[in-house]
């Protein structure tokens, strides 16, 4: 009985002795946005009991991708809405996966968009483009969701510039998604002529000049830019803007040879 | 000087280790774990082939999408099997000893309890470490394999291009791939998800020593297994009373140990985490071999 008793004592122990560090854990965890799912009916409908169970058990990256495979099957019969509702499921469970964020508002916005706009149950051209737009606008709230959660990393805020930019044909907003993703020190450079790019097409030449400049001005030999097509787009602008050849970069009088395409 | 006092007296490390090791050997040569150890490499190492269920992108993506999955689904085999192993390879130890009458032989030579118990743990603990360093090979050798197509994809890709192909695309896709593949932290997953197993075969071995059917040994280890992956979730719910989370405490958070998730989706692990997990994971481990060592220190045999 003594025995029992002290073995009961030591683990009461721990227990308390190691509340602090819990909870020190918890902090950590919280800032660093590690794990945190929450099972819902939501998602025990879709994924079923066991593989609610699987999630318990500490498998969630295991059952996540279940799901996302499972998804797939659903793209191929065409069923848009269990698709979206495993992709949905799929980033409740790894709401850290730009993976699953970029691909599925990729389906979204893209694919299904299209799928959507062609489906000859449509009884007009004009219904399929308004499901279309749907779809979009799902795309779009996908990937936002997927900002809010990946915070600190590029590819999403691309992906979103790039949907602005490719399917709601605004430019401007493309431009501020692009500048915040080129913000990154690891995003690749093309990033930044695009956001350069966005601007002038959004009409703001002053600003984008100004971007250009940025770009130019950076060491060619370190940052790896298609500085053949900087200078073209630096030449463009100022001519658009009619800048006087005293305050441009590649004066008029004496102009440098076109960059082969 | 009481009972518990004198079990010290004279303990031999070396006693300890020699128990150590014919545990670990004993349970090698059984066929349960043989059959655990096969399946989980055949798992492992068809992880590559279960990749391609995904929505096939050729480019980039898709070799970032594969390599997730492989990693996925070679932590989670490590795991379900490590448990698996931690489990059954520690719940059999002393019913088996019980049932054979080993244990009579052993104790009655001058090993002491506390060595015998600590030994049996220790060859737990090893037959889980060799267990998870082979299954690790296993996993690096799929990963790198899996890399190395796709590395092969994009050089392939690029002499096509010849003049026009666009080297700072490939650079960087390289260079992604080969972050995806030679991630160190997968270290640090691997390191926690051992503490782990340790902990979860200390537990089994607490059960072990009151018990006497492997069965229920197993059944009650798995459900402590299952509870402690959802303390996470109670504490959510409880979080404002002090004396549920008190409560709570008393089983161990074995969520905090899986970062793999983490890992896997690009997330720096820092050391500071890996040492409070680790220092938390060895009081409850300390912890759970003194209450084992009290309960079998009075046990009748």
């Amino acid at each position: 009985m003594r025995g029992i008793l002290s073995a009961i004592l030591v683990l009461l122990l721990a227990a308390w002795g190691t509340l602090p560090l819990q909870e020190r854990m918890e902090t950590q965890r919280l800032r660093l946005k590690f794990g945190g799912v929450t099972v819902t009916r939501e998602m025990r409908d879709v994924m079923g009991q066991g593989l609610v169970i699987g999630v318990l058990a500490g498998f969630r990256g295991v059952a996540a991708d279940f799901v996302w495979i499972w998804s797939h099957s659903d793209w191929e019969q065409k069923r848009w809405f269990q698709q979206y509702n495993k992709m949905q499921v799929a980033t409740m469970l790894q709401p850290r996966s730009v993976l699953f964020w970029d691909v599925g508002s990729w389906h979204m916005a893209w694919n299904i968009g299209y799928a959507e706009r062609v489906d000859t149950n449509n009884y007009t051209l004009a219904q399929g483009m308004k499901r279309e737009l749907v779809w979009h606008e799902r795309g779009r709230q996908f990937l936002v969701r997927g900002i809010q959660n990946v915070p600190n990393r590029y590819e999403l805020y691309f992906k979103l510039g790039w949907l602005y930019d490719q399917k709601f044909k605004d430019p401007c907003l493309a431009a501020e998604q692009y500048a915040i993703a080129a913000g990154f020190s690891n995003a690749p450079t093309f990033i930044a002529r695009m956001h350069c790019r966005k601007l002038a097409e959004c009409g703001k030449y002053a600003e984008a000049y100004d971007c250009w400049k940025r770009i130019w001005f950076q060491d060619h030999k370190k940052v790896p830019h298609l500085w053949g097509v900087v200078e073209r787009e630096i030449r463009r602008i100022e001519n658009e803007m009619d800048i006087p050849d005293a305050q441009r970069i590649f004066p008029q009088q004496s102009p440098k040879p076109e960059p082969s395409r | 000087m009481s009972g518990a006092r004198q079990e010290w007296v004279g303990f031999s490390l070396r006693r300890v280790w020699a128990i150590a090791v014919n545990t670990l050997t004993e349970s090698v040569r059984q066929k349960v774990y043989l059959v655990l150890i096969l399946f989980a490499l055949v798992l492992i190492a068809s992880a590559s082939f279960f990749s391609q269920f995904g929505f096939g992108d050729a480019g980039e993506q898709g070799a970032l999408e594969q390599l997730k999955f492989v990693k996925d689904f070679c932590l989670g085999a490590i795991s379900v099997f490590g448990m698996l192993i931690a489990i059954v390879g520690t719940a059999q130890l002393i019913p088996n000893e019980l049932e054979q009458r080993t244990i009579y032989t052993i104790l009655s030579k001058p090993v002491r309890r506390c060595e015998f118990l600590f030994g049996k743990y220790l060859g737990s603990a090893l037959l889980v470490l060799v267990s998870l360093l082979v299954m690790s090979v296993m996993f690096g050798a799929a990963l790198k394999f899996k890399g190395d197509n796709y590395l092969r994809v994009v050089r392939e890709t690029v002499e096509r291009a010849g003049e026009n192909a666009n080297l700072e695309e490939a650079a960087r896709q390289t260079e992604r791939i080969r972050a995806a593949v030679l991630d160190a932290d997968l270290v640090k997953a691997l390191l926690l998800a051992y503490v782990k197993l340790a902990l979860l075969a200390a537990i089994t071995l607490l059960v072990s020593t009151f018990s006497t059917s492997m069965v229920f040994n197993v059944a009650v280890a798995l459900l402590i297994f299952f509870s402690g992956h959802l303390v996470g979730a109670a504490k959510e719910r409880w979080a404002e009373s002090g004396a549920a989370r008190f409560l709570l405490a008393l089983v161990p958070d074995l969520s905090v140990f899986n970062v793999a998730d983490d890992v896997i989706l690009g997330d720096a692990i820092p050391w500071g985490y890996v040492a409070k997990v680790m220092l938390y994971g060895a009081v409850y481990l300390a912890a759970v071999l003194a209450a084992a060592q009290f309960i079998f220190a009075e046990r009748e045999l």
